[in-house]
């Protein structure tokens, strides 16, 4: 077993383990539109698939403490140039629980259920913890699709 | 039931995707469609913009012309420059249902010496924007 498996391993048992999450679960959400007209924006149906992320993700809102976050794009929270905004949520996401594909696919999305109301998440950028050549963890820096 | 704005927007992109030989995107913001809200490369990308509305009403339009081959994006956007130059207006539809468009019986206008095309800086492909206003009689 590589050294990116066994940490991928501890990092899923890990997460298991101590659930640190928004008390929310976190859902990946891809929508399918068949049929109709795309250019026009008339949809035949849209169909949307949401599955649980498991193991589940360790989820921070974004706050002023998080000034000092290891992730570049944390640290500069709140200047002009940053991508983060105070109260985006920012996740670590298991590679067992979402691929790069996943990540890439322009028709997916994020909801957090459980709340008074689903919340359906845009992501704004996302980053890797790589070990020699393999990803083992995403950082995915998520905004509430209300704000 | 449609309104006359959107079918505006409806027709001219009909326009141009049925008289252009490359693809036509729309730009809009839809949840049903998270992609559709970024521009498109190898692709017109088209959305709109501020609108005046009066009986004669204006809605601003962004041609924005995106290729990573040079050429080819320079190509485009002649073909589009060509098309816009050929005519200054294009019957009205409803597109409520996108295979049967129903008539207006009115027009959509421009301006067809105002099609400018400007560069906008990319490393990573070429870009060539236009802002065009159209016109429509507004009070159907």
């Amino acid at each position: 077993m590589s050294l990116a498996t066994r940490l991928t391993s501890k990092a899923d048992k890990l997460l298991t383990k101590y659930q640190v999450t928004d008390s929310r679960d976190l859902y990946k959400r891809v929508i399918t539109r068949t049929g109709g007209d795309a250019l026009l924006g008339r949809p035949g149906s849209v169909t949307m698939v949401d599955t649980l992320l498991d193991p589940p993700p360790m989820v921070e809102t974004l706050s002023f403490q998080r000034a000092n976050h290891p992730r570049n794009f944390i640290a500069t929270i709140g200047t002009a140039d940053s991508v983060a905004l105070i109260g985006d949520n920012f996740c670590t996401i298991s590679v067992t629980a979402l691929s790069q594909a996943e990540l890439d696919n322009k028709n997916l999305v994020f909801v957090f259920k459980g709340g008074p109301v689903d919340e359906e998440m845009n992501m704004i950028t996302y980053d890797a913890a790589v070990v020699n050549n393999a990803v083992v963890l995403w950082y995915v820096l998520l905004r509430s699709k209300g704000r | 039931m449609s309104t006359p704005v959107r079918d505006v927007r409806d027709t001219f992109l009909k326009f141009l995707d049925d008289n252009l030989a490359m693809p036509v995107k729309a730009i809009r913001n839809d949840p049903s469609d998270p992609g559709a809200s970024v521009l498109q490369t190898n692709a017109i990308n088209v959305h709109f913009l501020k609108l005046n509305l009066d009986s004669v009403a204006t809605q601003q339009v962004v041609i924005d012309v995106l290729n990573d081959d040079e050429n080819l994006a320079v190509d485009w956007m002649e073909s589009i420059w060509t098309l816009l130059r050929s005519a200054f207006y294009t019957p009205l539809y409803n597109y409520s249902t996108p295979s049967v468009p129903v008539a207006q019986n009115t027009n959509v206008m421009w301006d067809r010496t105002s099609v400018k095309f400007h560069p906008v800086v990319s490393d990573n492909y070429t870009h060539y924007s236009c802002v065009l206003p159209l016109k429509f009689y507004a009070i159907i």
